[in-house]
């Protein structure tokens, strides 16, 4: 006889918190954008983008960072993009799901880059633009 | 000799950096923080391999842009700063909009990176309309 077995899902922390929501939400809009969105012919957003930036999400909100502008990228990408105390950041997902990253310091100085499958990069991302001490302020 | 086929001819003629071009925003484009409004610098992106679409806002009125795409926005560039970077402007006059015109990207290879940054300086010096 086979025992009666329960299944129960584990999701993890950074799962229930508000700003994953939230930015899942954002999200989640963007893919209700219709064909030609933009008014220029855009595709609407690609599947591999999406993906793709729902996992970024995820990584993101274990990093409790302040919450970015969300925006679709004419080709079917989408960008989070944060502008804080004069450091500025921009990851761009692109169509084929690659993730991409500007960060503008604040004398302009500007470093960029292509994130790993990993995102490895990202703690050290979300230091730097919430850091208060100048002298960590580096990419 | 043979003249320039058309759209080498328009190349040759600089374009005026003093006229003002609009860029239609998508309401996705404008980011809303502590009560001010700022363009994203995705308005000024383009992964479709397609060149920028603007207006000559001296060939059209924000009433016809309006009438023609009553949900954007518009925001105003100087054509200086397109050229600044190295972008070239060429009129594409429509049936429909006379005041079409494509920017096109610098000659040769333009890393990802750059025209990020490109994109970043545009937004910045961007001016909303409306």
């Amino acid at each position: 006889m086979v025992p009666e077995v329960q299944w129960s899902s584990i999701t993890p922390a950074s799962e229930n918190t508000a700003w994953h929501r939230r930015a899942l939400g954002s999200l989640l809009r963007l893919t209700r954008l219709p064909e030609a969105w933009d008014s220029y012919g855009s595709p609407r957003l690609q599947s591999a983008a999406l993906e793709s930036a729902g996992r970024l999400i995820g990584l993101l909100s274990l990093h409790n960072p302040p919450f970015p502008h969300v925006s679709p990228v004419p080709g079917g990408g989408v960008q989070f993009e944060w502008e804080y105390f004069g450091r500025g950041l921009e990851i761009e997902v692109l169509p084929d799901g690659t993730v991409e990253f500007l960060a503008v310091a604040e004398d302009g100085r500007m470093s960029e880059g292509q994130l790993s499958e990993t995102h490895k990069q990202l703690p050290r991302l979300i230091r730097w633009l919430t850091s208060s001490n100048a002298a960590a302020a580096r990419v | 000799m043979l003249p320039l086929p058309e759209y080498e001819n328009d190349r040759v003629h600089a374009f005026d950096g003093s006229q003002i071009l609009w860029r239609r925003l998508h309401r996705e484009w404008v980011v809303s923080e502590g009560g001010e409004e700022r363009i994203s610098s995705a308005a000024f992106i383009d992964n479709t391999g397609n060149d920028l679409s603007v207006h000559i806002a001296a060939l059209t009125t924000i009433e016809e842009v309006r009438q023609a795409y009553p949900h954007m926005r518009i925001a105003a560039v100087e054509a200086q700063t397109f050229l600044d970077l190295g972008f070239t402007i060429v009129p594409d006059p429509q049936p429909q909009d006379p005041s079409h015109a494509l920017v096109k990207e610098p000659a040769g290879h333009r890393s990802r990176a750059t025209r990020k940054r490109d994109a970043r300086t545009l937004a910045l010096k961007a001016q909303f309309i409306i």
